[in-house]
């Protein structure tokens, strides 16, 4: 007997000490209940915050927070807006908000009064989303959204309707540039989704998806054309207690999954539009000894880090300069490349421990 | 709820709840724990039971896994358990010597690691399927399951492939 057969035997032998309850149905029930109380509630409540935003001080909702890194003065300031709901929201840089999404109840117990929005551009007002989706990724440009449900990633469209794909969600799916596509991380590689028809094309990467770090996730390069994935050192040791490092993207050809080359990158590109315009910046995540991951800008061409912006997400923004929003949701810097803060703006309150996606007007 | 979906839920929890709390069972070794799990895991049906009471079953699975194991994604990575001391040797009674220290270090391990071993040798599920239930890559599984079984080699001996063990007891 090996030691996988052992291992299965042990695990049985732990499975037969289980002993049911009379009354889990009822507890289970009662529970149940519980939730749904919290729902129905947290929708009212969200509905109030989307026309008024809470009264609520912010040091009461976030005491467990680390205090948020000193930043320069910025040259401008923009007070935190009231009434966002019926218009689109334009952050620094001339962006807009296209969707505040809840964080995942599948991996938090958060009621829904952190519910989920996404922009109507037919009318500019924001919508909120049913329940049903855990998550939201506000599209660029025409479309509405990507949300994923219980099993399966669905583009909502222009016009309010949903096409469930077949493709299970992974880490945070991103919107091609021109946002006409989805780019998906899959178990053996990626996935494009055409956001119009719903048709999925997938791309078998083993090499890569074998060497990926535990930041595995593929993003678009800026020309929409090409993917990029991180690439861990496969000769050093493992740890539970450190995040694996990664020490190159591997880029691939997003028509064909075909490999095109390897940089040297130290990290795990970030987020959404984590490339600049002109592909020789990343945004990379950058997590502490804290366990807090702060993104930093990476020049690629000279290998040398030039800022760490403290920040929970940051994006290149079409001009090269950057948007970054702080861990609490509370407010968002526009940067330049150096990481100079150029303007900072207070973010409506019920934005707070939400995530927020950006696109153009 | 309707009447008829209460009865529903009931017998659903009736005739799969000894199911679940075997695996519940088998991820967190304690009964209180494993109750706790699968009620938590219920409770998220139950509040949702009118979308999903047709493939109920799937979407608890699904949440017990993720509930167990989403406090190494919320922090990150969770640290190994440090054992206080080594498990027991296998001594003059082999089988059940080692089938002891078999248990104790495998309830050591981080909870994805052992989720991993519950659903490949508990459940029989594919990599394929047990990355699709923890929501993760079929390498990392592969490679969470190769990191479990190399931490149980380490924790309880070398010799674990050489003595055969009797399957008594066991299902």
């Amino acid at each position: 007997m090996n030691l996988e057969d052992k291992v299965r035997v042990t695990v049985h032998d732990l499975a037969d000490g289980a002993r049911f309850p009379d009354d889990l149905a009822a507890g289970a029930r009662q529970r149940g209940r519980r939730i749904r109380r919290r729902r129905q509630a947290g929708v009212a409540a969200a509905a109030v915050a989307l026309v008024a935003s809470a009264s609520i001080p912010y040091a009461l909702l976030h005491r467990d927070e680390p205090a948020p890194q000193p930043q320069p003065q910025p040259a401008a300031t923009t007070s935190r807006p009231i009434d966002w709901g019926k218009s689109p929201l334009t952050l620094p840089g001339k962006v807009i908000v296209t969707a505040v999404s809840r964080i995942d109840p599948r991996l938090a117990d958060v009621p829904s009064a952190d519910g989920s929005v996404v922009l109507d551009r037919r009318t500019g007002r924001y919508v909120q989303l049913p329940d049903d989706y855990h998550r939201v990724w506000g599209a660029p440009k025409v479309n509405r959204a990507v949300v994923s449900g219980d099993r399966h990633l669905g583009i909502i469209a222009a016009n309010g309707e949903i096409t469930w794909t077949d493709v299970t969600p992974g880490p945070d799916p991103q919107w091609s540039p021109d946002g006409t596509r989805v780019l998906a991380t899959s178990g053996d590689g990626f996935a494009i989704i055409d956001a119009a028809s719903g048709a999925v094309s997938r791309h078998a990467t083993f090499d890569e998806t074998y060497a990926c770090p535990d930041e595995c996730r593929f993003t678009w390069l800026p020309d929409g054309k090409r993917v990029a994935i991180p690439v861990r050192d496969i000769t050093a040791d493992r740890s539970e207690a450190k995040l694996d490092m990664a020490v190159k993207v591997a880029i691939h050809d997003a028509s064909t999954g075909k490999r095109l080359e390897t940089i040297p990158v130290p990290g795990a590109p970030a987020d959404q539009d984590a490339w600049s315009p002109d592909g020789r910046r990343v945004v990379l995540k950058h997590t502490s000894e804290s366990g807090w991951a702060n993104r930093v800008i990476f020049d690629v061409e000279t290998q040398q880090i030039l800022a760490d912006l403290g920040e929970q997400d940051a994006h290149f923004l079409p001009d090269g300069r950057l948007l970054g929003f702080d861990r609490p949701g509370a407010r968002v810097r526009l940067y330049d490349v150096r990481g100079r803060v150029l303007e900072e703006m207070s973010l409506p309150r019920s934005f707070a421990n939400r995530t927020v996606s950006i696109g153009m007007p | 709820m309707k009447q008829s979906l209460e009865t529903e839920f009931t017998a659903f929890v009736a005739e799969r709840g000894p199911v679940l709390l075997r695996i519940a069972h088998a991820l967190t070794g304690d009964p209180r724990a494993a109750e706790d799990l699968v009620q938590g895991a219920l409770a998220k049906a139950y509040a949702k039971w009118p979308r999903i009471h047709g493939d109920a079953e799937a979407y608890v699975r699904r949440i017990l896994y993720n509930d167990r194991v989403s406090g190494w994604r919320r922090a990150g990575r969770q640290r190994e358990i440090t054992m206080a001391e080594l498990p027991e040797r296998p001594g003059r009674e082999p089988d059940i010597a080692e089938r002891l220290a078999l248990r104790q270090a495998l309830l050591t391990l981080p909870d994805r690691q052992r989720a991993v071993l519950v659903l490949r040798y508990l459940e029989d599920r594919t990599v394929e399927e047990t990355a699709e239930v923890l929501g993760c890559r079929p390498g990392t599984v592969a490679s969470q399951a190769s990191r479990a079984l190399a931490k149980l080699r380490e924790l309880v001996g070398g010799d674990l492939d050489e003595h055969s063990w009797s399957m008594e007891g066991s299902r």
